[in-house]
């Protein structure tokens, strides 16, 4: 009887403590990248060199690291939410995408147009787009979860 | 005279067909499902979608893994369980807009499109027909849509989660090229 008394707050703490872990696991935010050392760092260039010569190899080798890139901003869309970097070069109709964290916003929001920056960011994947409808798109490098690396000036 | 005249004539023309394909590769796409516990909000911002003008014809690409979330358990269930992402990367659209003719892209306005074709999700292709808007103000041209799937259809598993997904799609503002 003495025992028993114990069973059922026993029972009731453990619950809670389920109740608290499974309310912590599925509420985790999404790791932000800002003070995290990338597995990788390149530049936009060498790496859309590097996966149009081998896309098996540089999925196999980048596809959901963190990558730091420098490039040269060819477009930068904010609007509604998260900002967007557009990384490349005249050479080539292949770009890198990056898709910046919103917590990460208002460094992102600085950046200027035609400027090198350093950004880094999770490799989703390469879509390799080629010609659609008579345009030629080449690769589209795609990052997300980014941060800009440095003080923009 | 008359053969430099149809050459001018020519390539005026050509020009502007070539005028009137947009595109970008910065495409908003969310993806909305309710469950009981707690809706799916997705968030694409780096589609590539293009668009003849001359032609009405639309094509869209995009990778899953692209998606971006703010909880972590939700985008690996997301790619894991219901997109198969590693075995499915992209989804891609391609059709046109049945009333292009009634759009005309060099003036100001906002123009009601229907727009039918085939998406490709989940490694499974279905029709689907909607409708969307395209806004063409001061030289710049964007498009919208929203549009409602089932994810059966697609063969993606709803045990846990709600049967249908609705889509939105912004453009932005599209490049001509």
């Amino acid at each position: 009887m003495k025992q028993l008394k114990w069973i059922i707050p026993s029972i009731l703490i453990l619950a809670i403590a389920a109740v608290l872990v499974w309310k912590y696991v599925i509420n985790k935010d999404i790791h932000n990248v800002t003070n995290e050392k990338p597995a990788y760092t390149v530049t936009a260039l060498a790496l859309l060199k590097e996966w149009e010569a081998n896309d098996t190899a540089s999925t196999k080798k980048y596809l959901e690291k963190l990558v730091q890139i420098t490039g040269t901003v060819t477009s930068i869309s904010s609007g509604d939410s998260a900002t967007v970097i557009n990384l490349g070069d005249s050479t080539t109709e292949s770009n890198i995408v990056c898709q910046i964290d919103t917590r990460n916003n208002a460094a992102a929001t600085q950046v200027k147009l035609n400027t090198t920056v350093t950004i880094k960011g999770m490799v989703a994947g390469a879509n390799s787009l080629g010609v659609i409808e008579g345009i030629n798109l080449g690769n589209t490098i795609e990052l997300k979860d980014g941060a800009i690396v440095g003080t923009i000036k | 005279m008359i053969k430099c005249i149809v050459y001018l004539l020519l390539t005026t023309i050509t020009l502007q067909v070539t005028a009137q394909k947009l595109y970008t590769k910065n495409a908003s796409i969310s993806f909305i499902n309710k469950t009981n516990v707690q809706n799916i909000n997705a968030l694409n911002k780096a589609g590539t979608i293009v668009i003849d003008g001359a032609s009405g014809a639309i094509a869209m690409s995009l990778l899953i893994k692209s998606f971006t979330f703010s909880k972590a358990l939700m985008q690996q269930h997301f790619n894991d369980n219901y997109m198969e992402s590693n075995t499915y990367p992209k989804s891609e659209f391609k059709g046109t807009i049945t009333n292009n003719a009634a759009i005309n892209y060099k003036k100001d306005g906002t123009y009601p499109a229907n727009i039918k074709g085939q998406l490709t999700m989940h490694g499974i292709t279905k029709e689907v027909t909607t409708t969307g808007t395209i806004t063409v103000k001061g030289g710049a041209t964007s498009a919208t849509s929203t549009f409602t799937i089932t994810l059966d259809d697609y063969k993606i598993k709803t045990d846990q989660i709600g049967k249908t997904a609705t889509i939105t799609i912004n453009t932005g503002t599209l490049t001509a090229k």
